[in-house]
């Protein structure tokens, strides 16, 4: 090397020198990725990608996850808290199903609905059909409020469910709602209306024609799980969930009849009936009904033909707040094991339907934190199902029927508590995390809705010594409404298993069912 | 005055009987009148991040023959209700109610016109609530769970009694039935309510309007399913009373 080439070199490196201290100066948000993990991670998807084929096999199983509201956003928030709570920074945590190789979006409206509610969305998946608000199973040309039992019929949709029992596979059911509630019922029932669960929840008329308690009236919702089809009576080895009220008698033999672990609360039905017994005595001798943990945790997956589980009156509790019931729930992903134990014994296969229903319930309250936990659990539960079959032979589906208003906004550095307040990057490296502040200076959360319960009369509060990733913390909304609302925007489809490559681009939510029924082969 | 309690929302029968008096003025005109009723104030607001304190350090020491923890007696009382808005053309305008309140030990229940409220103590503790609406029959029902998720700590000595006393400086305490003898609220936009207690006895009189004995055929819906709901007129007349009781959404700070 000449003298000239050295002298070039050592001032080159003088100059480097002088420049070293600024470059010393450590971010003080940072990832924990070297440079080179961002090129071999996206590498490793490649290799991986090309790996991957299309399953065309029959699916012997198919599994159906429904997250009830749970759009993209709320992914990617549980996503990060999920990653957070593991003690990451959390953005670049994955939850079990996003490992799916196959996604699309689905476009949630309905018939007649641009942001629909559960029933049409539901319908719409477990049927092939779009439908109209508010309605299960049936087609859109049923009139609102129709209680007779043969319109109903004549307009009624086949589901997934019944065309599985058809083929002489088990079927289950589990969710954190109601079993009564659309998302679950959409499943099993056909009924112009939703909310008719109990009977007692029938009109007295409709139209003038005779509802509640007629002979040609539409059964309700509850009774339609217990009077199903010879198939479907024969194929449904499971259903777990909450509802307990919905299936037993206000009044028995004359006397009131309670509910066993509120002891101040009747049943709801007008009829007499107790259809948890009814779903044992007609299930033959091996049928069971659990309405607590220990009784859930004492069914013998290997001897039990038949489960019917009802862990509350109304809905089971939130998964945050689990630790609190007196009688004890199960978890979704405790549900999920149990039902899979007792379906996977059908050498004919299965499909199962898990709902992950509070999701929606706690974005209605305007509670990020509580649907956050909802949907961390849910994936649990669909990291159960993954571990516990096999995607040569099952198809699973993870999607949402509708979304929520729900954001995640402004600029929060790396790692920032998905609950918390923003802070940005530093302008400067090396300078202090502050919260970032609107056009009156006050900080605001990087959670936040469009409308609902969070709306603050008067303006913004000052949040700073808030905290706002509490439980009962409630983001705030631009709009005042005592409880949020679904949102329109499409939601995700992910999907593993056989013709899972058929989900894929931007997908009617429809052709969901459509996906299911070319996988199952009829 | 009112006080911040605690990170939820303390609920006192007081609370709800403001949520009842506005309904009264919903029922009327439609008007959202009590936002800043002393129940709603959002000092408790620990959901939104308000300011608030120690519950811990109020007691009832002081308040003659109440203990916090004891049994109060089991009664049924009668009170009249007069709401008195300012009008700018005339004498004003007076709307009065009849409610009967029965205390039972696990119990209390209010009816006030064509809404009632039963709060239930369950074994356990937890407390829920039924919101019934003659009007529209139509049963809420609010589990202890779904009061947990609002930010609801229902308080049954305050449920019991109706109030605090310590908390409102216009009141007449009878220490016998552990009772407002006579309550005068100032209401927004001028309107005063006046309460008044009529007569109590150990078992309510066999003529008395009292809570729980209609609406066994109406439709019964759970305050978590409001999302889905809103159509539902009772449904939206019970969240407007959850929002004036400082339970839901639009809290002033």
């Amino acid at each position: 090397m000449s003298r000239t080439l050295i002298a070039t070199a050592v001032a080159a490196l003088s100059a480097t020198c002088a420049w070293a201290p600024a470059h010393a100066v450590e971010p003080v948000v940072k990832g924990p990725e070297s440079v080179a993990d961002w090129y071999d991670a996206g590498n490793a998807f490649i290799t991986a990608s090309k790996q991957t084929y299309n399953n065309t096999r029959k699916a012997r199983n198919v599994i159906l996850f429904v997250g009830d509201g749970m759009g993209v956003s709320t992914v990617t928030a549980a996503r990060i808290l999920e990653g957070q709570l593991k003690g990451r920074p959390g953005e670049e945590n994955r939850l079990s199903f996003e490992s799916f190789p196959n996604v699309a979006f689905s476009k949630t409206y309905s018939w007649d609905q641009q942001t629909s509610d559960s029933a049409p969305t539901m319908t719409a998946i477990s049927t092939g059909y779009k439908a109209r608000e508010g309605m299960l199973s049936v087609n859109h040309l049923t009139p609102r409020g129709e209680c007779s039992a043969a319109v109903n019929s004549a307009n009624s949709l086949k589901t997934i469910l019944e065309y599985s029992a058809a083929m002489g596979k088990s079927t289950g059911i589990v969710s954190t709602a109601r079993l009564t509630h659309a998302t679950p019922a959409a499943l099993y029932s056909h009924i112009a209306v939703r909310d008719w669960e109990a009977d007692s929840n029938l009109p007295v008329s409709s139209s003038g024609v005779p509802c509640r308690g007629a002979a040609n009236s539409v059964k309700d919702i509850a009774r339609q799980l217990i009077e199903v089809s010879p198939s479907v009576r024969s194929s449904l080895k499971v259903a777990i969930g909450g509802g307990r009220t919905y299936f037993l008698p206000a009044k028995k033999d004359g006397a009131d009849y309670f509910d066993p672990e509120y002891p101040a609360q009747k049943g709801r039905r007008a009829d007499g009936r107790d259809l948890t017994s009814e779903w044992v005595s007609t299930r033959g001798g091996n049928a069971v009904y659990a309405w607590n943990k220990a009784q859930f945790d004492a069914v013998n997956p290997d001897t039990t033909a038949y489960l019917l589980g009802l862990f509350e009156p109304s809905h089971v509790q939130y998964e945050a707040d689990k630790a609190n019931d007196g009688a004890g729930e199960p978890t979704l992903t405790e549900m999920t094991a149990k039902s899979l134990q007792m379906l996977k014994k059908d050498p004919a296969g299965f499909f199962l339907h898990v709902e992950g229903g509070r999701i929606d319930h706690a974005h209605h309250a305007g509670n990020a934190r509580r649907a956050l936990i909802e949907t961390i659990e849910f994936a649990k539960a669909i990291r159960y199902a993954m571990d516990n079959t096999n995607p040569e032979d099952t198809l699973i589906i993870v999607t949402a029927d509708h979304s929520h208003t729900f954001t995640i906004a402004g600029y929060p550095s790396r790692g920032n508590n998905i609950l918390g307040l923003v802070r940005e990057v530093p302008a400067t490296d090396g300078a202090a995390l502050q919260n970032s502040v609107d056009s009156n200076g006050l900080p605001y959360t990087t959670l936040g809705y469009a409308n609902g319960p969070g709306y603050r009369v008067g303006g913004r509060p000052n949040l700073t010594s808030v905290d706002t990733t509490g439980l009962d913390f409630l983001q705030e909304a631009a709009v005042p409404l005592g409880s949020e609302t679904h949102a329109g925007e499409d939601v995700a489809i992910y999907a593993r298993g056989p013709k899972s490559y058929l989900v894929r681009g931007s997908m009617e939510q429809n052709w969901i069912f459509h996906v299911m029924r070319e996988a199952l082969g009829f | 005055m009112s006080t911040c309690v605690s990170a939820l929302t303390r609920v006192t029968m007081l609370g709800a009987v403001l949520s009842a008096l506005s309904a009264v003025v919903v029922a009327n005109d439609q008007t959202p009148a009590f936002a800043s009723s002393p129940a709603a104030a959002p000092c408790t607001d620990a959901r939104h991040g308000h300011l608030r304190s120690a519950f811990g350090a109020r007691t009832w020491d002081g308040i003659p023959g109440v203990h916090r923890q004891s049994a109060l007696a089991p009664l049924a009382a009668r009170y009249r209700v007069t709401v008195t808005e300012p009008s700018p053309t005339g004498p004003g305008i007076t709307r009065q109610q009849e409610w009967t309140f029965v205390r039972e030990p696990n119990r209390i229940a209010i009816s006030k016109g064509n809404i009632e409220e039963i709060w239930r103590r369950l074994p356990n503790g937890s407390v829920n609530l039924q919101r019934v609406f003659h009007d529209e029959q139509r049963v809420i029902d609010y589990p202890a769970g779904e009061l947990i998720s609002l930010g609801i700590e229902p308080d049954w000595t305050e449920l019991s009694t109706f109030m605090d006393p310590r908390e409102y400086d216009q009141v007449e305490w009878d220490a016998t039935v552990q009772l407002p003898a006579r309550l005068t609220l100032p209401l927004p936009r001028g309107a005063m309510a006046r309460y008044e207690l009529l007569e109590w006895k150990t078992e309510p009189a066999t003529d008395w309007a009292l809570a729980g004995v209609r609406g066994a055929d109406y439709l019964q819906i759970d305050a978590a399913d409001f999302g889905d709901m809103a159509y539902d007129p009772a449904v939206r007349k019970a969240e407007a009373l959850d929002v004036r009781a400082g339970w839901r959404n639009v809290h002033r700070h």
